[in-house]
């Protein structure tokens, strides 16, 4: 046993026979009916006939057989009439009154009897349910588990229940006595009917009596055993009210266990949803553990209202956690709460916020790179101290105060050339691959499709470049000399003097481009090596190609050229 | 097309947790083509869920045009809220390729749009229903073909963005709106596709230019998916549309005068200012992660376009690179203007937090009654 409970409940019947009502004496009553008999028959009967034997006497001999006297007569009538007033309040019709009276009145009297039992009932089954709450809220209180609970419930159930299968047997004895008494009730009262039918029933006063003696008697047994049979009906059902209460909280306060339910989809584009789940069940578990008696408690108030175990469980469950939200209330409590899981949970952040798109970059290039971050009390957050140590100085770190439920990182770098980008570089060069017709038919930014079929964002643009074109060109007789140091590209002069040409490229944008489209051409037909070849002999001969001040830097521009070409070659291979 | 939902307002969703947080950056997001109209409609449902029943009134104004007629039913799944079927996306009217040709070859500077047309592939004889399949000179015709309606959509969201009447409703409501000095265009372009691809820097250049006649400012913030997220029948086409673009855009950057779009009206759209002031390329994912598939990315990167409505970071990012403008003249190893950037983010949902709790509470309760 692992509650009081069942020492508390009244399951003893006689102990709940001592709430109920004394039950009203019907044999007194009996008795004083019985008596009245022999007041309405024995005496006034008798008085009668005495009555008409001197009524009849008297007329007899006044008619004439003795002597005629009208006061005799009158005398006589008299008497007569008064006999047959006697013999009137002696009629057997009364005694049928007498039975049907009392009949009425210990009926009235059973009822009445039967609703004060009920009533009874009723309050020794409240009485009882609010001895059991108590009970189970002091075991509720002693962190007796609702398993334990449940077994004494369960108990306590049985064993009143057995007992009232026990007291069943004088209920059916009771009730079976009533219904002997009640037939021969009904016997008796036949038969003082048709007694009372004959003639001259009147003077069948001793008759009429017993019978009237014996039905009563009958009735009274009747109402006896009713009574009884009512007392007892009361007991064996408020002690079945009170093992079904019992059995109710027993079997309600014992759902099947319940599973988690499964973590609500998020679209992981959504970003990650802090804390991670296991650790607010770990919590909320924790607190469920601490809270168990009062959630006992309200689990079994929903259960005695007849709610489902199961939503009430549910229903416990989720006020508790409405309530205490064993979790984070911020994302800064949260971040201030992971101790030594903060670098970790900070490097992830700064992966997960790298910029989508492979970048090779460039040897010696400085980086233009800065990451953004906003997070609730901004700079003075610990992931802003983290993000300044891993970025001291390949990027700037700017902080943003921000909602307190988000943490956002933007990771941005600019100033990035397309020859860094693989994917771009491969596009650009896909495009540049496709047959002329295809370019020149999708390019629709543009009217002269030769503005993007010769632009090379993804090579360089400065003076170094400008001089490599020019000096390849002159190579390759792309661009040619004039007399008059004028240097013309497709019979159009370009400008005057080998550094005028040079600058002049290196201003004119599209200028270059046709230039530098002129010459990619022309290697694609050529190969590299004999390319490369022809570089080398130009080099070598320099004074004409340009003039002797301008033979240096049509070297240099060769060489880059050459190197250039070679590196291309071997990345190719 | 922009945007005047109807919907109702949705149920709070993980983008809604920022509500403390009532800031509001207008931009006007373009998305021409399939999977930008895709990321258009994404980006409008995170608003509607963030901003809840002051959608409506949000000087934020979506341009979503597309030629293929599917682009017009499409609806995306918000968080909490269900089926969510935001913006009115503007399909072209379908112009066949023969009229097109005509309307182009009737003026000398579109003459050669009417050359091209001729050998594009027709696909539909009804227009473009199914889209303009990877040839973008067919994208640029189109929208020629539509170019009022075009023109109407990016005068109206210069409008909105600015508009004293959404701005005002907006602060009546504890909304912020931190308005820069100039009007935040941002362009969601698919580099693999053809609708986008060919009216991609036509229409950036008239964004500007109109922008520029009405004497606003305006931010042309180019973010390209790469063909690396593109389900394209044609692979090799997709690169090459891929690396046209890019030149384009380039072009448009550095030699913004050789661009221009010829209305068919007559009219002769030039801006000599850098068209784009800056070119995002985002591919499918990165060295540590990508994207599972398409939509996947679309919903990824339309969490970065809400993020630029609702954080100060297009300001910030604009003050913090401010420096590094001066290296854009080194061009010896190539024009360096492509910007990358990603976003990270974590998030306290405390509807999801106490479903968990509330279920593990109940399961432990239920062992331990």
């Amino acid at each position: 046993m692992n509650t009081s409970i069942p020492q508390t409940v009244i399951t003893h019947v006689d102990a709940m026979r001592a709430t109920f009502p004394t039950p009203p004496p019907v044999q007194s009553r009996t008795n004083q009916s019985v008596a009245s008999l022999s007041r309405r028959g024995g005496s006034a009967h008798r008085l009668g006939l005495g009555l008409i034997l001197v009524g009849v006497a008297a007329v007899l001999l006044a008619s004439g057989a003795i002597a005629r006297h009208n006061g005799i007569i009158g005398t006589g009538i008299a008497f007569l009439a008064a006999a047959g007033l006697v013999l009137m309040m002696t009629q057997p019709a009364q005694f049928e009154t007498l039975v049907a009276r009392q009949e009425r009145e210990l009926d009235e009297q059973g009822r009445t009897y039967a609703g004060l039992c009920a009533s009874a009932r009723d309050t020794f089954v409240a009485n009882q349910n609010a001895r059991f709450h108590s009970g189970i809220s002091a075991a509720i209180s002693e962190n007796v588990s609702l398993g334990g609970i449940r077994g004494d419930l369960l108990q306590l159930a049985a064993a009143l229940r057995r007992s009232a299968e026990a007291s069943k047997a004088s209920l059916d004895a009771a009730t079976a006595e009533q219904a002997r008494q009640a037939a021969l009730f009904r016997g008796a009262r036949d038969r003082l009917t048709a007694l009372a039918r004959r003639p001259f029933a009147a003077f069948m006063g001793s008759s009429l009596r017993r019978t009237t003696r014996e039905a009563l008697q009958a009735l009274g047994r009747a109402a006896e055993a009713g009574q009884e049979a009512a007392a007892l009906a009361a007991v064996i059902t408020g002690r079945l009210a009170v093992a079904d209460s019992a059995a109710l909280f027993a079997e309600g306060g014992a759902p099947a266990n319940l599973a988690p339910e499964p973590v609500e989809h998020i679209d992981s584009w959504r970003g990650e949803a802090v804390p991670p789940a296991e650790d607010i069940r770990s919590a909320a578990a924790a607190r469920t553990l601490e809270m168990l008696p009062d959630l006992r408690r309200q689990v079994l108030d929903e259960v005695s209202r007849k709610v489902p175990s199961e939503t009430a469980v549910r229903s416990a469950a989720a006020s508790l956690m409405q309530i205490e939200r064993p979790w984070p209330a911020t994302i800064g409590s949260y971040v201030a709460g992971l101790n030594g899981a903060l670098t970790e949970f900070t490097d992830r952040l700064i992966k997960d916020s790298r910029e989508w798109v492979s970048t090779s970059g460039t040897p010696g290039q400085l980086k233009h790179r800065k990451v953004f971050l906003f997070m609730e009390g901004g700079a003075s957050s610990p992931i802003h101290t983290l993000l300044r140590d891993r970025f001291h100085d390949s990027a700037g770190v700017v902080t943003l105060k921000h909602g307190p439920d988000e943490i956002l990182l933007v990771t941005e770098q600019r100033n990035l050339r397309l020859c860094e980008i693989p994917e771009a570089a491969a596009c650009i060069e896909a495009f540049r691959s496709a047959p002329q017709s295809r370019k020149e038919a999708i390019i629709t930014a543009v009217r002269d499709v030769r503005d993007i079929i010769d632009y090379s964002p993804d090579a360089g643009h400065g003076e170094d470049r400008a001089m490599q074109i020019l000096a390849v060109a002159l190579a390759l007789r792309l661009v040619v000399r004039t007399g008059a140091q004028t240097y013309a590209f497709e019979d159009k002069p370009i400008a005057k003097g080998y550094l005028g040409t040079v600058e002049a490229l290196r201003l004119d944008q599209r200028l270059s481009e046709h230039v530098a489209a002129a010459i990619a051409s022309q290697v694609k037909g050529l190969g590299t090596d004999q390319t490369v070849d022809a570089l080398v002999a130009a080099a070598a001969d320099a004074q004409n190609h340009v003039p002797r001040d301008a033979a240096k830097a049509f070297r240099t521009g060769l060489a880059d050229a050459v190197d250039e070409l070679r590196r291309r070659d071997v990345a190719v291979a | 097309m922009i945007t005047n939902t109807t919907t109702t307002a949705p149920v709070p969703g993980t983008l809604h947790n920022t509500t403390s947080l009532k800031t509001l950056v207008p931009v006007i997001h373009t998305c021409i083509g399939s999977l930008p109209v895709d990321i258009g409609q994404r980006i409008h449902a995170g608003l509607a869920e963030h901003y809840q029943a002051n959608m409506n009134d949000l000087p934020v104004a979506f341009r979503l045009i597309d030629s293929a007629e599917g682009s017009r039913d499409k609806s995306v799944a918000s968080h909490g809220s269900g089926t969510n079927h935001p913006a009115n996306v503007h399909i072209y009217e379908g112009h066949s390729i023969p009229a097109l040709r005509t309307a182009h070859a009737r003026r000398k500077e579109t003459a050669h749009i009417a050359d091209k047309l001729a050998k594009v592939v027709n696909i539909q004889d009804g227009g473009s229903a199914h889209g303009c399949n990877q040839q973008p000179e067919y994208g640029l015709a189109q929208y020629g073909g539509n170019f009022p309606m075009a023109e109407r959509s990016q005068q109206e969201a210069v409008l909105r963005v600015r508009s004293i009447e959404l701005i005002n409703r907006c602060e009546l409501r504890g909304i912020r709106v931190r308005s820069g000095r100039k009007v935040r265009s941002i362009r969601w372009i698919n580099a693999a596709g053809s609708t986008g691809n060919g009216a991609e820097c036509a229409d950036a250049l008239v964004a500007k230019a109109l922008a520029a006649q009405s004497g606003i400012g305006l931010e042309n913030h180019a973010m390209v998916v790469m063909p690396s997220a593109s389900t394209s029948a044609d692979p090799i086409a997709a690169r090459e549309n891929a690396g046209k673009l890019i030149l384009e855009m380039m072009r448009a950057v550095q030699d913004p005068k050789s661009i221009e779009f010829n209305a068919l009206d007559g009219r002769v759209f030039r801006y000599d200012q850098p068209v784009y002031d800056t070119i995002t390329l985002v591919s499918i994912g990165n060295d540590y992660r990508a994207a599972g598939s398409r939509d996947d990315l679309a919903a990824r990167l339309a969490l970065l376009g809400v993020m630029f409505s609702t954080t100060a970071y297009l300001e910030q990012s604009a003050q913090a690179f401010a420096d590094s403008m001066q290296s854009m003249a080194d061009t010896r190893l190539g024009f360096p203007f492509i910007r990358s950037l990603w976003l990270a983010r974590r998030f306290s949902d405390s509807r999801r937090n106490a479903a968990i709790a509330s279920g593990e509470a109940a399961a432990v309760l239920s062992k331990n009654l």
